[in-house]
């Protein structure tokens, strides 16, 4: 990434208010303007934020060369590509069921099986893994995830990993940590009290209040699953241990409303929740078109907002999707990859096999060696090549590039991108309510974990 | 940055972060940090051992520690919670320790450390303790992973009242994505930086400082000694920064010692220590050439040859030295055969301190093993830097043909037939001759400064700066100038060597050598290679610096390995 030449670009200006979406005018653009009562620059060299005067601000909209030149003494390079080589990854799931009891409609995994027929990871299988991740651990922290299909199937598997993992990582003096994503439907007393007594973090995949749930995560038979998910988590939800414990909530064009969910699922007794909405899979009816990123930004933003005047008024905060945008955008962080995969994470195959995540399980195309030949470096590379932002289109040129790092990678292979103006926006607001909080109300920041 | 409001962390971060001294940013840093010209790296090892703070201190009395006291126990550590999987009782045992030290002012020592099967510990060490830099990279080196410490209480007698064993992780320094450990305040790591007069002549682990050895000097001259007179060989170095008074478990002063008492640190000029006002030598009187003719006509027909014949002379000299692995295998008869003359006359009369015949060849055998090293290796680097000076007066000569001065460049390649031979206007032959006391002497007076070579610069130098040319000409004059100064100090230190062995044996050379004939088949490989770098000098004077490249492989490569082949075998090498 060469430095950018400050009178070469034309801003992207916003079109109006901060929660409406946003066009990205197409050329490349090296900062942002947010108006408002406080004028907001981001600078997406660096991630920086800055609050600048009204003038300054005006003269930078009409691109005038003073301005700009002043902005562009602050600019700093983008994330250095390529960055170092990746190293053994410090995370790694496990499938250890690629089969589930439910038949949610919209799953991914095609009801856990990913294409292929039911089956369980070998305990030996499992092992080797944890050795692999342990060993190339230099030492620093790892994490062990456990996913699926639904884990709890082959709970035999989980808990005898868990304790073989704690053992080898005590030894080899390697801090380790668990994480694991259920349907809650077949949480046993045994299954809680190993949450509870390791370090795991624990997604439990619940909709919302058990209509908004039960409207696409049935058995096979068509029954609903919130009654027994909730049943399932209850006791781990009044007392987590060393858990931490929280909701993922699927958001289908069906039904966009965001608050309601989150109000719901911390109605049940869970402390955090989170939301996703549903780009790819074999329901298409549920899947979001075109129209209906804008209506779920403002949705988004009414959840947001509602959670920061949860916040204000004392209560601890629970919706994630808004305390993780905040510190992002607090600590400047400037990313050219979406998330972990292929370089801090990978997930295992029931056979073996390493996939760039625990979405590409038994797809060719995210292949990245197996257990037997190790990872590939190579196909890693590749892999990251490929799909860092700045060699996306038309990421290369959007402001928020750095922030949204181009979207999860199976989505976008799937689907292409839409709903980018969605993210921009919601991006736009989390900058600006940033803003407005480090000034006027600290203490919603402070209590997210953000501190200033 | 005006009109610029700083929101966020990256923001904030290139403008000014919290306990950064305003001029320094990591990220723009010259990025030596051993210990640190951006941070001492010290702040970062001193919580290698979650949930502990240590300085690297050096106890005041003996004590069989190693140099490393805790100054605090930190239980807040971020780090302890990621150690609590694998270290259930870490914190416990951390908590305890933090009582003790309130209950009791003495202070706990780093005792031993150990990881993976290695133990650390002062025993290993002379016995008299592991000092704060000896500690500081022990710690250094210490894996991620577990480790176990053992700490000791100790009063100010020294004597050990207490010990804990403490097992933890080391602190990983970098926590996931990269960035410093969050145990660590804003602002403590550079709460110190690299205090290069002060720590580095003993920290340096880049080399930098020690590369020009100021931590090492001469011993001050005494009075009525002559300052001119180099100490014999292997004697008069001292460590600058050794402790005043001596004292026997902490031979350096240190760090606090530094800087509390500078005064006391002895000021060095020319490599030696003085307690004198310092009078420094007057500056060059030469006179000027009356013509730029004159003066390439100097460079050209005096100076280059005499470089020439010169580095041709060092060159068989060094070639006729023995090799400290011919020293090596010599029996002890042949040793004994080599004694110096003066013992052998008297042997009651003591060399050195040694007064028995088996413990004088014994002692002479790993004398002279050192000795040879030294004249091969000084005459080595004496012949190379002649070379440099033939190179550099042809860079003198084709910068002035090319501002027109003194006609085309041509090569100045040819040999001297006289040297200069120390009073002014003496002269010598240039001769062959193996490395005996006459050659060494002669060698000794033609690099004396103002002796001859030294003054034919002079009066270059000051023809240059007396002109109206560009003053790099100037420059490489100097260079020539500066660089003979330590050829004169070697070849002292020779002379004082080649004296002792001076004798019909003389143990230093290889026996039988002498000077081949120029058709003599043993000498044919080196003499081509010879033929070869002057030809490639050739054209490489004349401005192609791959050609100077290829000289400069071809000498290590091929010409120095076949003069060896050839003097091995006693035959010198006939290169004028």
């Amino acid at each position: 990434m060469t430095a950018v030449d400050a009178g070469q670009w034309t801003p992207v200006t916003l079109g109006g208010h901060p929660k409406a979406t946003v066009e990205n005018a197409g050329e490349p653009s090296w900062f942002h303007l947010v108006p408002g009562d406080q004028p907001l620059v981001w600078l997406v060299g660096g991630s920086q934020l800055f609050e600048v005067t009204q003038s300054h601000f005006d003269q930078l909209a009409a691109g005038d060369a003073t301005a700009l030149a002043v902005l562009g003494g602050a600019t700093v390079a983008g994330p250095a590509w390529p960055g170092t080589p990746p190293e053994p990854p410090a995370a790694m799931s496990l499938a250890l069921a690629q089969s589930c009891n439910l038949s949610c409609s919209y799953c991914y995994a095609d009801a856990g099986q990913f294409g292929g027929p039911a089956r369980r990871m070998p305990v030996e299988v499992a092992r080797r893994a944890v050795d692999t991740l342990v060993d190339g651990s230099g030492g620093r922290r790892v994490t062990l995830g456990f996913i699926g299909g639904e884990v709890l199937l082959h709970r035999e598997a989980l808990h005898d990993v868990v304790a073989y993992a704690e053992e080898r990582a005590a030894t080899a003096g390697v801090p380790i940590g668990f994480s694991i994503t259920t349907n809650g439907t077949l949480v046993t007393p045994a299954d809680v009290a190993l949450l509870r007594a390791h370090p795991f973090a624990v997604t439990v995949s619940l909709d919302g209040g058990n209509e908004a749930n039960d409207a696409h995560r049935r058995s096979r038979r068509g029954e609903g699953s919130f009654e027994r998910a909730v049943a399932g988590v209850a006791d781990l939800l009044a007392d987590p241990g060393r858990a931490k414990v929280a909701a993922r909530a699927t958001v289908t064009r069906h039904d966009l409303a965001v608050h309601e969910r989150v109000e719901a699922l911390a109605a049940v007794g869970f402390a955090e929740v989170g939301v996703s909405p549903l780009r790819t899979g074999p329901d298409t009816e549920a899947r979001f078109a075109p129209a209906d990123w804008s209506p779920f930004l403002a949705e988004m933003v009414r959840a947001a907002d509602a959670e920061v005047d949860r916040v204000s008024g004392g209560h601890a905060p629970r919706f994630t999707n808004l305390s993780t945008g905040l510190r992002e955008i607090h600590r400047g962080s400037a990313r050219p990859l979406p998330c972990g995969s292929a370089r801090s994470y990978v997930a295992v195959g029931a056979e073996g096999d390493f996939w760039t995540c625990h979405r590409t399980v038994d797809n060719p195309a995210y292949r990245l060696g197996d257990l037997d030949e190790g990872l590939s470096a190579a196909a890693r590379q590749a892999f990251l090549d490929r799909r860092q932002v700045d060699a996306q289109e038309p990421c290369r040129s959007c402001w928020a590039r750095y922030l949204c790092g181009g979207g999860c990678h199976v989505e976008v292979d799937e689907v292409g991108r839409e709903g980018c103006d969605y993210i921009r926006g919601w991006l736009e607001y989390c900058i600006s309510l940033f803003a407005e909080c480090q000034s006027r109300r600290p203490e919603v920041l402070r209590s997210m974990g953000v501190s200033t | 940055m005006s009109g610029l409001i700083p929101l966020n962390l990256s923001a904030r971060l290139q403008r000014s972060a919290t306990g950064n001294p305003a001029g320094a940013m990591l990220a723009s840093g010259v990025a030596n940090c051993f210990p640190g010209l951006e941070f001492d790296h010290r702040n970062l090892d001193r919580r290698f051992f979650p949930g502990l703070v240590v300085e690297f201190a050096d106890p005041l009395v003996a004590q069989p520690s190693m140099g490393g006291v805790v100054t605090a126990v930190d239980l807040d550590d971020p780090a302890l919670a990621d150690a609590a999987a694998s270290h259930p009782g870490l914190a416990g045992n951390l908590a305890d320790l933090q009582a003790e030290m309130a209950a009791d002012a003495r202070a706990w020592w780093i005792v031993r450390i150990a990881q993976g099967g290695v133990v650390i510990d002062p025993q290993d060490i002379r016995g008299l303790g592991l000092d704060s830099l000896g500690t500081w990279r022990v710690v250094r080196s210490i894996d991620p992973g577990a480790v176990q410490i053992v700490l000791g209480r100790f009063g100010d007698d020294g004597v050990a009242a207490g010990e804990v064993t403490l097992d933890g992780p080391r602190r990983p320094y970098l926590a996931a994505g990269d960035t410093i450990d969050e145990g660590y305040a804003p602002g403590e790591l550079t709460q110190s930086l690299c205090s290069p007069w002060q720590h580095d002549f003993r920290d340096c682990g880049c080399y930098y400082w020690a590369s020009n050895h100021p931590d090492i000097a001469i011993e001050a001259v005494e009075p009525g000694e002559d300052p001119g007179v180099p100490p014999p060989p292997g004697t008069g170095w001292l460590n600058w920064q050794r402790a005043r008074p001596p004292r026997d478990n902490v031979p350096e002063l240190g760090y606090y010692e530094i800087s509390e008492r500078y005064q006391d640190l002895a000021v060095v000029l020319r490599d030696r220590e003085s307690a004198d006002p310092y009078s420094p030598p007057t500056v060059d009187g030469a006179e000027p050439y009356a013509t730029t003719d004159e003066l390439v006509a100097q460079l050209r027909n005096r100076l280059a040859p005499l470089e020439h014949a010169l580095t041709l002379e060092y060159l068989y000299a060094w070639s006729s030295v023995r090799s400290p692995q011919e020293a090596a295998a010599l029996s002890d008869a042949e040793v004994g055969e080599s004694l110096p003359l003066r013992f052998r006359a008297d042997p009651a009369r003591p060399l050195d301190g040694i007064s028995d015949r088996a413990g004088a060849v014994t002692y002479l055998r790993g004398r002279l093993r050192r000795d040879v090293t030294y004249l091969r290796e000084q005459l080595r680097i004496t012949f190379i830097s002649e070379m440099r000076h033939l190179s550099w007066v042809n860079l003198l000569l084709r910068k002035l043909a090319d501002l027109g001065i003194g006609g085309p460049y041509a090569p100045a390649l040819g040999v001297a037939a006289d040297i200069p031979a120390g009073p002014p206007g003496a002269t010598r032959p240039a001769a062959l001759r193996p490395l005996v006391h006459a050659a060494a002497v002669d060698f000794e007076a033609v690099e004396r400064p103002s002796g001859g070579l030294d003054g034919a610069y002079s009066r270059v130098r000051a023809t240059l700066d007396a002109s109206e040319l560009p003053g790099e000409l100037y420059d490489i004059a100097s260079r020539i100038v500066d660089d003979g100064v330590d050829h004169y100090s070697a070849f002292r230190r020779m002379v004082a060597i080649v004296d002792l062995y001076d004798q019909p044996s003389s143990p230093h050379l290889r026996p039988g050598f002498t000077l081949a004939s120029p058709d003599d088949p043993e000498v044919g490989p080196a003499l081509l290679a010879q033929g070869r770098i002057m030809s490639l000098l050739t054209r490489g004077y004349r401005g192609d610096r791959s050609k100077i490249d290829e000289a400069r492989q071809v000498m290590l490569a091929e010409l120095e390995s076949a003069i060896e082949v050839s003097a091995r075998n006693g035959f010198g090498v006939p290169f004028f």
